[in-house]
């Protein structure tokens, strides 16, 4: 699809000030990936992902862009206004964009989440898992959180399989107190080495 | 602990100091938000969350396009926001706008909403180096309509429209920077 007018970056002294903006936010390193500040040219991967099959987790119509372009906004924002948002996972052997990994929280979210989304075709190499564990770590070690969960869809056995993978477990009563509408799983600051 | 951001320029006028959107000025906007004053610039859906989404996207303008909205608020009480004017290009529109909108009832009529908009207009032209910009206003916005005309701006109908759920909006343009000085 070509890039709507919004979806292109600006140009000019303006450039220059989204990447000091950008330059502030933490980067990690792990073995084989690289998470750093979100850019906009991203969300042409950040679509990609909503406009697949996988999409239908992320927004109630992915067919809808706008309603993709708002989420990703959203991720973006949480840095300026919470201190802690969405990162652009790259591999480090080609700086490809291959997913993202987000400590959010937006009202509706009892408490701030962890998620994680990956392009169909990074799938299955432990990439999402990788990014995920950093992003962990940092939210207890450095933010210092207290508590931390991925909501999870009903149905979304890859991301629940993840889930289970990174050590988390099934929270009862907070799924309770989301009218059972989802799947909790809580992530302790104890198995972040796993 | 939080992360550091440096700083959104902090503009200010005789009476204003216009900042970057932060997380304390969220409820009045969603205050505003479900109000009828907004009714020209949202959809129906005035819930908690998408009132979230229309500021989060006001905010990641400054992160992704690096530049973007400001708050502004009276210089002596900062925190107190009275609603917010700037330079940006929000998804669906054809071209970058200057935008603006008064939160609450009582910061209207003091020409607050003027002297915001004029600074933010100085800071796209010379600051960003904006050749031209235009607002959007509904037909039936009288209050921004006047805004509008006593910054100078003109109607502009072969100007493209924005997206709008379908509505068609007034494009006014606003006077050239060389013509302002």
């Amino acid at each position: 699809m070509t890039r709507r007018p919004h979806e292109i970056a600006a140009t000019g002294p303006a450039a220059e000030f989204a990447a000091r903006l950008q330059s502030a936010l933490p980067v990690l390193e792990t073995e084989r990936l690289t998470l750093r500040a979100p850019r906009i040219e991203d969300f042409e991967a950040y679509a990609a992902i909503g406009e697949s099959d996988r999409g239908r987790y992320l927004v109630a119509d992915n067919s809808d862009r706008d309603a993709l372009w708002l989420d990703f906004a959203q991720m973006v924002a949480c840095w300026l206004l919470r201190g802690h948002g969405v990162w652009t996972v790259e591999t480090r052997a080609d700086a490809k964009a291959i997913g993202f990994v987000l400590l959010g929280f937006e009202p509706g979210d009892h408490e701030p989440e962890l998620g994680y989304l990956f392009l169909p075709e990074a799938e299955g190499q432990g990439y999402a898992q990788e990014a995920t564990r950093a992003a962990r770590a940092y939210a207890f070690d450095t933010l210092g959180l207290k508590t931390l969960v991925s909501t999870i869809d009903h149905g979304n056995a890859r991301s629940i399989r993840l889930a289970e993978r990174l050590g988390a477990a099934r929270d009862a009563a907070a799924e309770t107190a989301h009218g059972h509408a989802i799947q909790v799983y809580r992530h302790m600051p104890g198995e972040v080495d796993g | 602990m939080t992360t550091t951001l440096p700083h959104i320029p902090t503009l200010e006028t005789r009476r204003l100091i216009l900042r970057g959107p932060r997380m304390g000025d969220v409820e009045t906007w969603a205050d505003f938000f479900r109000s009828e004053r907004s009714q020209y610039v949202r959809g129906d859906d005035t819930s908690l969350r998408t009132s979230w989404r229309g500021f989060a996207h006001m905010a990641g303008m400054w992160m992704l396009r690096g530049y973007g909205t400001f708050v502004f608020a009276l210089k002596d009480s900062p925190d107190q926001p009275l609603g917010m004017t700037g330079p940006w290009h929000p998804m669906d529109w054809p071209e970058k706008e200057l935008g603006w909108t008064v939160w609450t009832a009582e910061a209207e009529g003091k020409g607050y909403a003027h002297e915001a908009a004029t600074e933010a207009r100085r800071y796209a032209y010379q600051d960003l180096g904006w050749q031209t910009a235009v607002s959007y206003i509904d037909p039936a916005n009288d209050r921004s309509i006047a805004l509008a005309e006593r910054m100078g701006c003109v109607l502009d109908p072969a100007a493209e429209q924005p997206d709008f759920d379908g509505k068609k909006v007034l494009v006014y343009r606003h006077p050239a920077p060389e013509v302002l000085g």
